[in-house]
């Protein structure tokens, strides 16, 4: 049984020209053990699944889904007391800038502190901060930062953002979830750290068995660290399936431009050449098209495009494409 | 082909406090020399702190060198002489959401250079802000837009119509990819190269992302604490690095 099973997930915002579908009918899910890549451009409505799933959207975005279940427990019909326990304990998830989302009043330490499971520790009072601490020095050692005593007597601005980075991720694993969001880790990171994280992801999958949802808005980040991913745009499911698959033989226009626009070594491309792209940018929310919304941008649209395909499934790979790119003769 | 700009000994120290009276200096960069030639493209490629983007701002002249000279066609850039710079030598910065002034006008943010720099009259001026809109790919009419109703891809465009003002010869451009989107990056990239081809370019590029650099660059330099580690042309660095630092580099950049 899936861990997080999400099907015909809609987001919806009214607006003073009527309510608008942020994110129409997505599908995911999400197996124990799993690391699962949510790929997209911005503006495609990834962050809101995430905050969909976790239940922080205020109450100006309207969540309605077909089933939105975690380990069974359908998420949209529990209280909000009961879904905020589910949420620290074993969903946790870990923001887009760790600098900002860490008190900055506050030294790392002490917010570690704050973060640790109170019912955890069976130690007698007067134990208790050797017992913290020791925790927390655990905890740190696990995400690789070998000086816990400066970093835990810091503030956040003292530390680079590849550290709070890890330090925000202490935090998450200090109640051991048994699936962790984590929403565009390393786009403020340097590049030297981002290998790190995602290192420390696949460790933290590998040993505890935590299911991760990678959200990240580059498709080269993914290859190496996920075994699934499901790309979107302007909020509709475009593909989904095994990332060796997906790589290989994309079906959707979209997830093929997306591959070709990045130059790759191992095909033949011509030195400072011209690269293929998908012509326009992606359309605001106000201005959704109708049908598929990559219509206006697709190199093989058709008229037929004005209608929204159904998700289609070939070999354990699902599109969205009324022209998709498989070849008209059956593979043997 | 000639030589378009040459840097000799370029170093640079910031002042960390005194001992005993006496000034103490840290040095971050250099000395670095290199050559660059017309229509060429180099990358800096480093980890952070290796000084590439104080080189970048050296080199546009946002912040002044210690020592060394900068020589752009057999003329000697002077450290502080900001119309002669800013002629020859422009700059993308990293992300045009925020440098891009959210009260001007896009036409107005363009004329800005040709008002200090020229003396040029209002009508010249607005053609030529046109003109330059039109080579980046936009219409004329986006000069009466604000930045903010335009799309992440326009703002780059924008970005690199305002670079282009001047007609300079060099555009250094720090990361100024890495924030955009594939597809749109993809578009930014096709245009830089297409301009480089129509006007004779140079570029100076500051990124990480190996693949990009490798696509457009005939030179790359790996800097590592302020000091090149190496230095050559784009394939023999990439595909027989010298250093251990540069392999070091390309591993952990996911080569």
């Amino acid at each position: 049984m899936p861990l997080l099973d999400i099907r015909n997930l809609s987001i919806e915002f009214d607006s003073p020209h009527g309510r608008i579908r942020a994110v129409d009918r997505v599908n995911l899910s999400i197996n124990p053990g799993e690391i699962l890549g949510l790929v997209g451009e911005s503006g495609s409505g990834k962050s809101l699944v995430a905050k969909a799933i976790m239940g922080i959207l205020n109450d100006r975005w309207h969540v309605s889904a077909d089933r939105l279940r975690y380990n069974g427990v359908d998420l949209l019909s529990l209280s909000a007391k009961e879904r905020r326990k589910l949420m620290g304990r074993e969903i946790a998830m870990v923001f887009q800038e760790p600098k900002s989302s860490l008190d900055p009043n506050d030294t790392v330490g002490h917010q570690l502190h704050e973060s640790l499971p109170t019912d955890e520790c069976k130690v007698s009072f007067f134990q208790q901060k050797k017992w913290r601490n020791e925790r927390i020095r655990g905890l740190l050692h696990q995400v690789g930062i070998r000086d816990h005593e400066r970093v835990m007597k810091s503030y956040p601005h003292e530390l680079s953002e590849g550290v709070c980075q890890k330090v925000m991720i202490a935090m998450t694993i200090a109640y051991k979830p048994r699936l962790l969001i984590a929403d565009e880790p390393t786009t403020v990171i340097e590049a030297g750290a981002q290998a790190q994280i995602f290192k420390l992801f696949r460790k933290l999958n590998q040993l505890n068995e935590v299911s991760i949802l990678l959200i990240t808005h580059d498709l080269e980040h993914v290859e190496s660290w996920t075994e699934s991913i499901t790309v979107m745009y302007c909020g509709q499911t475009v593909e989904s399936g095994l990332t060796k698959h997906i790589f290989k033989q994309p079906f959707h226009p979209y997830t093929m431009a997306l591959l070709q626009s990045m130059p790759h070594f191992d095909e033949m491309l011509g030195h400072k050449s011209q690269l293929t792209t998908l012509s326009g940018c992606v359309p605001s929310l106000q201005h959704l098209p109708i049908g598929c919304r990559l219509g206006p941008r697709c190199p093989r649209a058709q008229r037929k495009c004005v209608q929204v395909p159904q998700m289609q499934k070939s070999r354990g790979h699902y599109f969205s494409c009324h022209f998709p790119l498989i070849d008209d003769e059956e593979p043997s | 082909m000639s030589t378009l700009l040459e840097v000799n000994n370029l170093t640079k120290s910031f002042r960390t406090g005194y001992r005993w009276m006496i000034p103490q200096y840290h040095r971050v960069l250099g000395p670095i020399s290199f050559k660059l030639e017309e229509q060429q493209t180099m990358s800096v490629v480093g980890n952070t702190g290796s000084g590439k983007s104080t080189l970048a701002k050296i080199l546009v002249g946002a912040e002044q060198r210690t020592s060394g000279q900068i020589i752009l066609e057999g003329e000697q850039l002077e450290v502080k002489n900001h119309t002669q710079r800013c002629r020859a030598i422009r700059m993308i910065f990293q992300d045009a959401n925020t440098s891009l002034n959210p009260r001007m006008r896009i036409g107005n943010l363009l004329e800005e250079p040709l008002k200090f720099a020229t003396d040029m009259n209002k009508k010249d001026r607005e053609a030529e802000v046109y003109n330059k809109l039109r080579q980046v790919g936009l219409l004329p009419e986006h000069a009466h837009f604000y930045p903010h109703m335009t799309s992440g891809g326009q703002k780059q465009r924008i970005a690199v119509a305002r670079a282009l003002m001047l007609d300079p010869h060099i555009i250094v451009a720090d990361e100024a990819l890495s924030v955009l989107d594939m597809s749109v990056r993809s578009q930014v990239i096709n245009l830089l190269l297409k301009l480089q081809q129509e006007m004779g370019l140079s570029y100076i590029f500051v990124s990480h992302n190996i693949n990009v650099v490798r696509h457009i660059s005939d030179k790359v330099m790996v800097l590592d604490q302020g000091e090149v580690v190496e230095f050559g042309h784009a394939e023999q660095v990439f595909n027989a690095p010298k250093n251990d630092y540069t392999r070091k580099l390309l591993y952990t950049l996911g080569h």
